[in-house]
């Protein structure tokens, strides 16, 4: 049978209090010596004042979070909640709390001690920005008691953690031409064939098939001939975006601060998201990695709040291997969709992979998702050398790419892909050669 | 290997730099009780033996003695103090003749509690820990109160020989009755709960 849980255990101070006082209290019966008695008064009546005075229970701990789902930068408002189911109170709680790195919250980083009343509770608040995207933790918190004036201690008692939700910030983007090749007649994209809809493509001669309601009537009362407004059509489009999470490279440095590749790559995916399916496009993700993570394409709100929840779980592959090519490949990816490939092209199995589905007939725009100004690790004058071969190398696989009709942009926000958007367009509208 | 790694085989670079850390991340409330317990503890061993401390040959003696429950609260250090003070405090009596007034002896156990119950305190008190100030300042009430306890014990163990008109180990006699009492009401109390 399992010795019960002791509660409170005597402190050092504890066994000094009643050493001093039966030391002198003896000494001055003893020796008759009133004054040696008035010396240990306090002793005794200290101790026994504190210990009559000595609660039962150990404290109750609780994390709480008045928001669990903020954007980086935003503000975490949290606090440790210390209780005492007790009459007495506590003379002193000295309460720890892990917090996760990217959580820059006042008081976190150390202990805290705080009095807690009788019958009443104390928090300490956890106030602070949060720095980074992911699900980061907040606790669990540690806490333990000490009562009578530090003659006992508790053991520790321990407050479960509670996660909160930190979304990437968006960075802006807004890309102006037309997507490569539509799925549909339907959708929110001008189309370069003629249709029914909306924007204007221009005024012709009625002709058979030509519904009523289109005759411009000002027109053809002028030209004594019927004329018909012919407009394009709108179509929606897919757009995949491919998420490279092989490595992870330079040193994340928060909101604020310089990004890292994951950073620079969540972030744009998540601008990049945002454009399309504010516009009502199908938007996709799908993970280049080990794990090789599928989001199924859907439009909308609800969409936008999946990508990001997705991607909040994106983390570097540690690894040689490569995903295999039965949960990888472009089997996976319409046809007709738009492939925005975000990768640092840091390794020949990144760029073989781009390569592959240019190969494969999709239309494959590559996003260098590098920092621009990353520092390589020094290795004092000779480090110059060889980070400049690896420059030269990395601009080779870039070129090479390039010959395979993928066009690599650096990221850089709004408008990052125009212009390679329009040289997608222009190839896909032109006639292709494939391989037999 | 790389430089770093070297570095940090140096024990004593090592130390200094954890030292420098220690010091750096160390609180002001931690430092006030801290600096509490030190000149509570120097007052004390100032009113335990006047002549010998304020004389200058073991001023500095004192000072270190004050010194280490404050820089070691959880070691033996204030124990060893409180049993000094009141060794120093006999002997200088008995030896030296320092006269034994009302308030020296009141202000000595004053002294030497608040060392007590402020390094209890230190102890409990990581040294990077951030002090909410309603701890110091229900802390130092309670202490208030226990000294006013003492003060009021201290007359009545001063006042009942002159009534009494009896020896002064009379009243050593009552006192150490009147604590047996307290400590064994204190442990019925406990017991009942």
């Amino acid at each position: 049978m399992s010795e019960p849980e002791q509660r409170w255990v005597p402190t050092r101070a504890l066994g000094r209090a009643v050493l001093v006082s039966g030391l002198l209290i003896v000494i001055a019966v003893l020796l008759g010596r009133a004054d040696l008695v008035v010396l240990a008064a306090p002793f005794v009546l200290g101790t026994a004042v504190s210990l009559l005075r000595r609660p039962a229970d150990p404290p109750r701990v609780r994390i709480g979070v008045e928001r669990s789902s903020l954007a980086e930068g935003d503000e975490v408002s949290s606090a440790v909640d210390v209780a005492s189911p007790d009459r007495a109170g506590y003379d002193l709680v000295v309460l720890r709390a892990r917090v996760a790195s990217w959580l820059a919250l006042r008081h976190a980083d150390r202990p805290y001690a705080v009095a807690v009343p009788p019958g009443s509770d104390a928090r300490v608040p956890l106030v602070g920005p949060a720095l980074r995207w992911g699900r980061h933790p907040i606790g669990p918190a540690s806490a333990t008691a000490f009562a009578s004036d530090a003659l006992l201690v508790s053991a520790p008692v321990t407050g479960s953690a509670v996660k909160i939700t930190v979304y990437p910030r968006t960075e802006p983007f807004d890309a102006d031409d037309a997507m490569p090749r539509a799925a549909g007649l339907v959708g929110a994209h001008r189309s370069r064939r003629l249709g029914e809809d909306g924007e204007l493509a221009g005024v012709r001669v009625f002709a058979p098939g030509d519904r009523l309601r289109r005759v411009d009537w000002r027109v053809s009362l002028r030209e004594r001939q019927l004329h018909v407004a012919a407009t394009f059509s709108d179509r929606d489009a897919e757009v995949v975006l491919l998420v490279d999470v092989l490595y992870e490279a330079g040193r994340s440095g928060g909101v604020h601060g310089e990004p890292s590749v994951l950073d620079t790559t969540v972030r744009a995916a998540a601008g990049i998201a945002e454009h399309y399916l504010d516009r009502g496009d199908r938007v996709a993700l799908l993970e280049y990695g080990l794990r090789a993570r599928r989001l199924r394409p859907a439009t909308g709100r609800r969409q936008y709040l999946a990508v990001l929840e997705w991607l909040l779980d994106c983390a570097p592959t540690v690894g040689a291997g490569e995903p295999s090519p039965y949960v990888f490949g472009p089997h996976l990816l319409s046809g007709n969709a738009l492939v925005v490939v975000l990768s640092p092209l840091l390794e020949p199995r990144s760029a073989a992979m781009v390569a592959n589905l240019a190969r494969a007939g999709r239309f494959v725009v590559a996003v260098d998702t590098l920092p621009p100004g990353i520092r390589l690790p020094g290795w004092g004058h000779w480090g110059a050398v060889p980070a400049r071969l690896w420059r030269l190398e990395r601009d080779n696989v870039l070129g090479q790419l390039r010959e395979h009709g993928v066009p690599v942009v650096a990221w850089a926000g709004a408008g990052s892909l125009d212009a390679v958007l329009r040289d997608v367009a222009r190839m896909a509208s032109g006639p292709k050669a494939v391989p037999r | 290997m790389s430089r770093r790694a070297v570095r940090s085989r140096n024990p004593v670079a090592e130390w200094v730099r954890d030292l420098g850390n220690r010091t750096r991340r160390t609180s002001p409330g931690v430092v006030s009780v801290r600096l509490a317990v030190a000149v509570c503890a120097l007052v004390g061993l100032t009113l335990a033996a006047p002549d010998l401390v304020l004389s200058g040959r073991y001023t500095g003696f004192a000072v270190l003695l004050a010194l280490l429950p404050a820089l070691a609260p959880r070691g033996p250090w204030t124990t060893l103090l409180i049993v000094v003070a009141a060794l120093a405090w006999y002997v200088t009596s008995v030896a030296v003749g320092t006269p034994v007034t009302y308030w020296r002896v009141v202000a000595l156990a004053a002294a030497l509690y608040l060392t007590h119950t402020f390094a209890a305190l230190s102890a409990a008190l990581p040294y990077d820990t951030v002090v909410d100030p309603s701890v110091l300042l229900r802390w130092s009430a309670r202490a208030g109160v226990v000294v006013g306890g003492t003060a009021l014990v201290g007359a009545v163990i001063a006042v009942v020989p002159a009534v009494l008109g009896a020896h002064p180990s009379l009243s050593a006699a009552l006192g150490g009755i009147a604590v047996g009492v307290v400590v064994l009401l204190t442990l019925l109390g406990l017991a009942r709960r």
